[in-house]
């Protein structure tokens, strides 16, 4: 009987994260096609306010592939009532994101933990109130975070007034200590989803454990910061592809092969993560959990 | 290249030929002629120092008026416009509420004004100035002041200074005025005063800062009557939104500021000593109508040149990286300016990149233009400002209409030129061209019009008359584009013989909007006032649209035309009281095309056609000309059964895609 599950290098992380990823498919169509109906429901409504501002104008297909302020102008003038309206309605989207990701993240960290012995649903059936109050607990730190830099703003401003200080603070510090502030919160958010589920512990334990996750296993952030930059292009390509370079649908699937890949990546992330987090608390248990807790692992090794 | 050094170091070899090549031509003359260009009606001498401490200028003028009129005249009014900054009781403050262009009124010790303490029939008229003049010489005008208020019943306002002479100066005669003033410059909220920069160093912005005379215009000049018994002084209140008017001359200037200063100002820098820490500089203009001068330590200079004219970049440390930008601007502008309306007879432009409320704005050879700290190169906003205020080189100040009451003359026969220039040096996307989004400068100002409550406020309307807030539009957005409607209709060629013919005809003579009218209509060979009344003096606005498109199989063959089988029928709608000469473009299924005019008159009309195809399309004004149309959407229109849903399908994929990536983002938050 072997330790097979010796910690791992970031490199085998990442490729235990990838098969884990190609191996669920169905979770990651459900992460994909989530948002993809997402998408198509908030935009019937612009669909047909578009139309029926456009189609018997015969400027329908010139406005399709250029940019004419003018005619817009015009078109926003018959469609941006309808549009206002909608959009004000349409603000239910974030705490429903808000949720979704709670209970999304807590369902594939239960299934790809247990290797599909128990479902993404059955997961969420069991641990959701305790990872949307984990969520919602997680918000603090988030306000902190806008505190912090809120007072980082007030005093650079104080000690670098004028334009060029303006422009390193409102240009670079404040979007790259959201981005940095945001990951890092995330980063924890996703250890204590792991010691809620897997790890089985209260939400007040889990929380602890995930914020100090990071400090106490360097590897975490070296994972984290390796799939932020796949992630980052993944999402900037579709960007980037625009679809007056191409024809109208065979850019916008291009486009979702990008998003779909990128929701096998939250897969892929989770999955690598979860190696993490296992291997860590391997190598913390003393000798006789570690032989408890072998056979999961001879499974998993199987895959 | 880093400091104002190195960058004279850098050029100066180039000047040294160019000085050269100016000296030799010219002998440093700042104009191009050896002539006076206009009919010099002022001349003033002035030796003035900036205290940097106190914010204010103070010194000498000497200035020397000619009546042009032919009976005497025995009353002078100048503008003292600082004192729209004197307190809280100014018509400028009551009607801006202490903003302007989004700068607010500073706190305390930031108020202006101008005070004169000697003004003085001048003993010895041909001697210069003498700051030492003793005061019992000559005759004391000093009780003889008093405010008026022309514009409004405000008697606190004293912007406008009457000064009642003791004896009447004859025809063709001239008098001769010595003054002792000190002007308090204002925190800068509107164009003129002190600003602290990044450095905590001022920036003075001196502009509008002397007692300067107003206009006296004699009879058949502007809306004086022909046959009236004699002249009249116009002279109007600073007021929010007006801008300025005064007569051409001569300015022989001399400033002292503090050694470590910079310095730049309208036209030709004749001499600079130092001495004792103290920098003197003494600039002259000729045939300007107005002298502004700018001083600040921080300037970086920056030279270079365009045919005779010397130009010179007083910018901001911050803004070095841009110095070039400035440049190939203020060329391009130069270059564009004397193809389409003129020569520019000045041997020198200075570009100010100054501080805040003081940027973009217009004085005779010289501009403030600004940038922000690495500005993109997608946002042509330095390029712009550069160019609209050197345009103001031709319409404010050779042309020098009056801004209080005509201000469209200025700034919207310039935004037309302005627009027209950036969107044929840029192209497309002339404003802004980032990612697929275009916004080009013609389609921008003609939306600020179309989309922005269009059948209020009139081009030719007083500025401070305006009551409903609608100066800018009706003095710039709306002009260009009328203009730009009117150069359609005419034809650019025409166009631009108008505008050359203009400005040949009119430079140096305040032209109004009845003369423009009168050189349009002799270029163009046509009665102008269905167009002018509309669209000048009124506020009429249209929108001609296909009200309905229909086309139908007819079973018999009609009498006329043997092979017809199908007739169609589009009728036309006009809402708006504008009226304007229309085209209707109709295409057919095999794609021939039929056009028709009418004269726009009609509140509707139905339009028949008969031929072997079905209509398809209708559309009028195809090749879009008519830019005062508010919505040319509803100018188009196909068949129900051909209805296009692309637009909205796009529409819809790519927000599809975006609200994906969103939620992608947005889950990575949570
Ligand atoms: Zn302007």
């Amino acid at each position: 009987m072997s330790f097979s599950r010796s910690p791992r290098n970031s490199y085998g992380l990442f490729r235990q994260g990838i098969s884990t990823a190609t191996r669920r498919p169905r979770l990651v169509g459900l992460l994909y096609g989530v948002n993809l109906v997402a998408g198509f429901m908030v935009t019937i409504p612009i669909y047909l306010a578009l139309n029926s501002a456009t189609a018997t104008t015969g400027f329908s297909s010139e406005l399709a592939t250029q940019f004419d302020i003018t005619l817009w102008a015009d078109v926003m003038e018959d469609a941006l009532p309808t549009l206002a309206g909608l959009f004000s309605q349409r603000f239910w989207i974030f705490p429903v994101v808000f949720l979704w990701k709670a209970i999304a993240s807590i369902g594939i960290i239960s299934t790809l933990y247990s290797r599909g012995l128990q479902s993404f649903w059955q997961g969420v059936g069991e641990y959701s109130g305790r990872a949307i109050v984990l969520a919602l607990a997680f918000l603090v730190p988030v306000a902190a975070l806008g505190v912090g830099i809120a007072i980082s703003v007030f005093i650079l401003s104080a000690i670098w007034p004028g334009e060029v200080g303006e422009f390193w603070i409102f240009v670079v510090f404040i979007p790259v200590s959201l981005v940095i502030g945001l990951s890092v919160l995330d980063l924890m958010h996703d250890y204590a989803r792991m010691e809620l589920v897997i790890g089985t512990n209260t939400v007040g334990k889990s929380m602890l454990s995930g914020v100090l996750w990071p400090l106490r296993h360097f590897n975490s952030i070296g994972l984290y910061a390796g799939w932020f930059v796949i992630a980052l292009i993944l999402l900037a390509i579709p960007t980037m592809i625009d679809v007056r370079t191409g024809g109208l649908w065979g850019v916008f699937i291009l486009q979702q092969l990008f998003l779909f890949a990128r929701a096998g990546v939250t897969v892929a992330w989770f999955g690598s993560e979860i190696d993490l987090y296992d291997t860590a608390l391997t190598a913390e248990l003393p000798a006789i959990a570690r032989v408890e807790a072998e056979p999961g692992f001879a499974e998993e090794n199987q895959l | 290249m880093n400091t104002r050094v190195s960058a004279m170091l850098k050029i100066t070899i180039p000047l040294l030929a160019a000085a050269f090549w100016i000296q030799g031509a010219n002998a440093r003359q700042a104009t191009i002629s050896d002539e006076p260009l206009s009919d010099r009606r002022v001349a003033y001498t002035m030796h003035v120092k900036l205290d940097p401490d106190s914010k204010t200028v103070s010194g000498t003028q000497r200035l020397t008026w000619r009546n042009p009129d032919s009976v005497p005249v025995d009353e002078l009014q100048f503008h003292l416009y600082l004192n729209a900054f004197k307190n809280e009781n100014s018509t400028f403050m009551k009607e801006s509420g202490g903003q302007h262009r989004g700068f607010s009124a500073g706190v305390q010790d930031s108020w202006g004004g101008v005070d004169i303490m000697r003004m003085q029939i001048a003993a010895d008229p041909v001697a210069d100035v003498s700051p030492t003049l003793p005061p019992e010489t000559g005759l004391d005008l000093l009780d003889r002041i008093r405010f008026i208020h022309p514009d409004d019943d405000n008697e606190l306002d004293q912007t406008v200074m009457a000064v009642s002479l003791p004896y009447s100066v004859q025809p063709g005669e001239s008098i001769t005025l010595d003054f002792d003033f000190e002007s308090r410059l204002p925190e800068i909220f509107s164009r003129t005063g002190w600003k602290t920069g990044e450095s905590g160093n001022p920036f003075f912005m001196v502009a509008q800062w002397f007692p300067k005379i107003a206009v006296y215009e004699i009879p058949g000049q502007r809306y004086v009557p022909e046959d009236a018994q004699k002249g009249r002084w116009n002279a109007h209140q600073f007021h929010e939104n007006s801008e300025f008017y005064a007569d051409f001359g001569t300015y022989d200037v001399t400033i002292s500021v503090p050694e470590s200063y910079v310095l730049g100002a309208t036209g030709l820098l004749e001499s600079e000593e130092i001495t004792d820490g103290i920098r003197t500089v003494r600039y002259i203009a000729d045939d300007v109508h107005d002298f502004a001068w700018t001083a600040s330590p921080d300037f970086l200079v920056y030279t270079d040149q365009w045919e005779h004219v010397a130009l010179r970049l007083l910018i901001q440390p911050a803004h070095q990286a841009q110095a070039q930008r400035h440049f190939d601007a203020a060329k391009v502008a130069l270059e564009y300016y004397a193809e389409w309306v003129g020569e520019y007879p000045y041997t020198t432009l200075t570009l100010v990149d100054g501080i805040g409320g003081a940027n973009g704005m217009e004085y005779p050879t010289l501009i403030t233009c600004g940038t922000i700290y690495r500005l993109p190169k997608w946002i042509r906003a330095l390029e712009i400002v550069t160019i609209h205020e050197f345009g103001h080189q031709y319409f404010y100040g050779l042309l020098a209409s009056n801004e209080f009451e005509e201000a469209w003359l200025d700034e919207g026969v310039n935004s037309y030129i302005e627009t027209r220039l950036v969107d044929a040096e840029y192209g497309p996307g002339s404003v802004i061209d980032f990612a697929g989004f275009q916004l080009t400068d013609t389609d921008a100002q003609r939306i600020a019009y179309t989309k922005n409550s269009p059948s209020r406020g009139a081009l030719f309307t007083n500025s401070w008359e305006y009551p409903f807030g609608d100066y800018n539009k009706a003095s710039y957005v709306k002009p260009a584009t009328v203009l730009h409607t009117l150069e359609r209709y005419l034809g650019w060629e025409t166009m631009r013989e108008f505008l050359k013919t203009y400005y040949d005809t009119w430079r140096f003579r305040h032209p109004t909007t009845r003369d423009l009218q009168d050189v349009a209509e002799a270029v163009s060979e046509q009665d102008l006032d269905w167009f002018f009344d509309q669209y000048v003096y009124g506020t009429a606005t249209f929108d001609y649209k296909i009200y309905s498109l229909s086309t139908r199989r007819i079973d018999t063959v009609d009498e006329d035309d043997a092979s017809a089988m199908y007739e169609s029928h589009v009728t036309i709608e006009r809402t708006g009281d504008g009226v304007f000469p229309q085209i209707l473009r109709a295409t057919f299924r095999d794609g021939s095309e039929e056009i028709r005019q009418w004269s726009g008159e009609e509140t509707w009309i139905e339009m028949v056609f008969r031929s072997d195809e079905p209509l398809v399309e209708a559309f009028i004004d195809p090749e879009n000309r008519i830019l005062l149309d508010t919505n040319r959407l509803n100018n188009r229109r196909i068949l129900q059964v051909d209805a296009d849903s692309s637009l909205a399908r796009t529409a819809q994929l790519r927000l599809i895609s975006f609200i994906q990536q969103l939620l992608v983002v947005f889950s990575g938050i949570f």
